[in-house]
């Protein structure tokens, strides 16, 4: 067995607000002051293979970008480690962390503001190489229009600024911008949710090439369906920081188990004929800032029960390779 | 994956504009051209800072110079003309009344005149002599005070002018001295020399005090001229050190958060908490006066207000995606503040600084009318008004309010400029 490329193991990231003197003061006499902690993810155990696409899929606010962020070392998680090629980040120092942090890049959801507007595009590409000494500054300008080919980008527009490009050309500079350091593991955080359909089916097949290309894995967070199950060999399903079911995307779709993901792909608009009744899953994502206690989704869950109230599910292996976080599974 | 099939190649062709590479600084020229009112502003701001480069070179006075400055033309109203000093001369005119006689006088360069002869005929048989002096060109050409003649003989008298009443000499109008006789009691029979003083009167030149001139006799435009300079250098530098300290602090508070920040802007908030020219008085009156005390005041009263700009800003800036970006790439923490953050912070940062250029002459001028400004030695447009505030009641108005008027124009021109530049680089509006 190989080892992953990224190993999550009780990954959690808070946020918390901290009391200000006022408040702690307040909180000295007696008052009933809290400080407020976000569980934006709460101890998710993840690993991902090389060569991997797996589809991170969940409501707004469930903390599927957070977790990308965690991932690529944009934000240190609260607790848990991330282990890149076995090897704990934290652990890491010098070169070798160096290399671990180039190796996951990241690709952001807003095409515009995820790209410096002051910088040239052969600016915004190289930066990051001619930092790291990656490349040499004579070799720029080879090293840009090799990279914007790659992205089906014209060489010749090295010299312009993000503000003048589309959507969907601004997407493929910040994806040259990632390719540019070498990476082997990306992580797109709802990389064609802003961009037009047209736009969205040629970004998704410019991955798919690279993939090919260069061996690339992906994490590919979005909370669109349809694109998840085009694209990826795993979904992972979240909600309210925790992982609710993994399987293979085939299995998945064929035969959801946990009642999220049932809820879910049943809502998922599809192009059919016939008329349907959408049901829509009752009651809005409850606040991260005071989860409720047991399941998270008992209190939208139709088949909620008394233990859901009480005991939070642990994410069990149901099938060879599919896992599900529901007390329905014992029976 | 199959249903649509784009190479990559050729995918980006169908969205892709025909847009021509307009760098920002250029679509920031033709924004501002947009509104005449900030243009006007502009020319008049850009007037104004030449005039103040150089007045040195312009002025048509040096008016702290001493000795370019007249005491006599102090006050004068505008449109009056400069007089000079008036010209003078004494000569010795040396006669022996024995004989017939004649002799050639010859003028320094600046006298009005190229030169005179001076002839005598004695009368006979009287003790007399009959004098003539024919000045190139004639006397009466030339606008000259009454001629004074002293030193006449014991007993002598003049056929021409007047004697002082208890004095030696004589006033003689100068049309009379072509030819004049000396006659005496006595006999003649000794050369004697004759003192003759010729004062011109007051010349005018062709300077004209357009603006009048304050009450030590200085020019008011070149005075007005200086006054610029130094009101402007003063604002410009004391700004920009403001800025500096500001916007690095602002960034920072913003960029690390936590206590940092807390300290960092509870400073800021205690600050500006104070009205600015209290602040300014309670520093004046610590450090003392002096160019670089005032800047220094200056600098402390103002640099707060780029601190919180530049904080905001760089909040807004920072949560976006691109700062992830950069720090996703690995890039180091200056790199990231310098080259990503700060660029982006700057449109802002350049509005508040234009204002405040404005607000720091004004300060520096109140501070000056206060008489706790600058130096006598460095007068800015403040200490002039303030000089001619105390003629204002005795109807010399122009004293303190022509330097109040340029006051005026530059921090409307400034503040039009940075009107219109708050209006292009508001990221709300633009894009």
């Amino acid at each position: 067995m190989t080892t992953p490329i990224i190993e999550l193991e009780g990954v959690s990231k808070r946020f918390v607000k901290k009391l200000d003197i006022a408040e702690k003061f307040a909180r000295r006499l007696g008052a009933k002051v809290e400080e407020h902690t976000v569980h934006a993810v709460d101890s998710v155990n993840l690993s991902i293979m090389p060569g991997e696409v797996v589809g991170l899929v969940g409501e707004s606010g469930c903390g599927k970008s957070t977790l990308g962020r965690c991932v690529a070392g944009v934000h240190q998680p609260s607790d848990g480690v991330i282990r890149y090629l076995g090897q704990d980040v934290r652990t890491l120092r010098g070169k070798d962390l160096l290399e671990s942090r180039l190796k996951v890049q990241m690709i952001f959801q807003d095409p515009m503001s995820s790209l410096n507007p002051r910088l040239k595009v052969s600016d915004i590409i190289s930066e990051a190489p001619l930092f790291h000494g990656l490349i040499k500054r004579g070799e720029v300008e080879d090293y840009v229009a090799m990279t914007m080919q790659r992205v089906g980008l014209d060489p010749s527009y090295r010299h312009r600024y993000p503000h003048q490009f589309s959507g969907g050309q601004r997407q493929r500079i910040g994806i040259a911008r990632a390719l540019a350091v070498q990476p082997d593991f990306i992580v797109c955080d709802e990389a064609v949710a802003a961009l037009d359909v047209s736009i969205q089916a040629q970004v998704l097949n410019l991955f798919m090439d690279l993939r090919e290309d260069l061996g690339l894995t992906y994490l590919f967070i979005s909370h669109d369906l349809g694109v998840v199950e085009h694209l990826s060999d795993r979904v992972v399903i979240m909600y309210l920081g925790r992982v609710v079911e993994t399987a293979p995307t085939e299995e998945l779709f064929a035969a959801p188990n946990h009642p999220y993901t049932k809820a879910l792909l049943a809502e998922a608009p599809r192009l059919e004929t016939d008329r349907r009744i959408y049901a829509p899953i009752k009651g809005e994502i409850p606040s991260p800032l005071d989860p409720p206690k047991g399941c998270h989704f008992h209190p939208r869950c139709p088949h909620a029960t008394e233990r859901c109230r009480i005991e939070v599910p642990a994410l069990k292996e149901i099938s060879p390779g599919r896992t599900s976080a529901c007390h329905l599974n014992d029976g | 994956m199959s249903s649509i099939e784009i190479d990559p190649g050729t995918a980006s062709a169908p969205d892709q504009k025909p847009v021509k590479p307009v760098p920002p600084a250029v679509r920031i020229a033709r924004d501002f051209v947009e509104s005449p009112l900030a243009v006007l502003g502009l020319v008049i701001l850009l007037c104004i800072v030449a005039i103040a480069i150089l007045a040195t070179v312009i002025a048509p006075q040096n008016p702290y110079d001493l000795s370019e400055i007249r005491l006599e033309d102090s006050r004068q109203p505008p449109g009056s003309l400069r007089m000079t000093d008036p010209w003078e001369t004494d000569l010795i005119l040396a006669i022996d009344p024995t004989t017939e006689g004649r002799t050639e006088i010859t003028f320094l360069d600046e006298a009005p005149f190229d030169g005179a002869v001076l002839s005598w005929t004695p009368v006979s048989d009287e003790n007399a002599v009959v004098v003539r002096l024919v000045f190139d060109p004639a006397l009466d050409s030339v606008p000259l005070e009454p001629l004074r003649l002293d030193e006449l003989p014991r007993g002598a008298d003049l056929n021409v002018g007047e004697k002082h009443s208890f004095r030696s000499f004589w006033t003689v109008e100068p049309a009379d001295l072509e030819e004049f006789t000396i006659s005496s009691s006595r006999a003649l029979d000794q050369p004697f020399e004759l003192e003759l003083a010729v004062h011109g009167t007051e010349g005018e030149t062709i300077m004209t005090y357009w603006l009048g001139t304050d009450g030590q006799g200085r020019d008011m435009l070149s005075a007005i001229m200086y006054g610029l300079r130094t009101s402007l250098a003063v604002g410009v530098v004391s700004c920009f050190f403001a800025m500096v300290i500001g916007l690095s602090l602002g960034m920072i508070a913003a960029f690390f958060g936590g206590k940092i920040e807390t300290v960092i802007m509870r400073i800021v908030d205690l600050q500006l908490s104070f009205p600015t020219i209290l602040v300014a008085l309670m520093l004046l009156a610590i450090l003392g006066s002096g160019v670089e005390k005032v800047m220094l005041a200056l600098v402390i009263v103002q640099w707060a207000y780029f601190a919180r700009t530049a904080r905001s800003v760089a909040l807004v800036e920072r949560s976006k995606e691109y700062v992830e970006a950069a720090q996703c790439l690995a890039l180091s923490r200056t790199r990231v503040i310098f080259r990503h953050l700060l660029p982006n912070c700057l449109p802002p940062i350049i509005v508040v600084a234009t204002v405040q250029v404005a607000n720091a002459i004004a300060l520096e001028a109140t501070l000056s009318f206060l008489g706790i400004g600058l130096p006598v030695t460095e007068p800015s447009l403040g200490l002039l008004i303030s000089n001619g505030f105390e003629y204002m009641l005795s109807g010399r108005y122009w004293i303190s309010v022509y330097p109040g008027i340029a006051l005026l124009i530059t921090i409307i021109a400034i503040n039009l400029v940075g009107d219109r530049l708050r209006d292009i680089l508001n990221p709300r509006l633009n894009r």
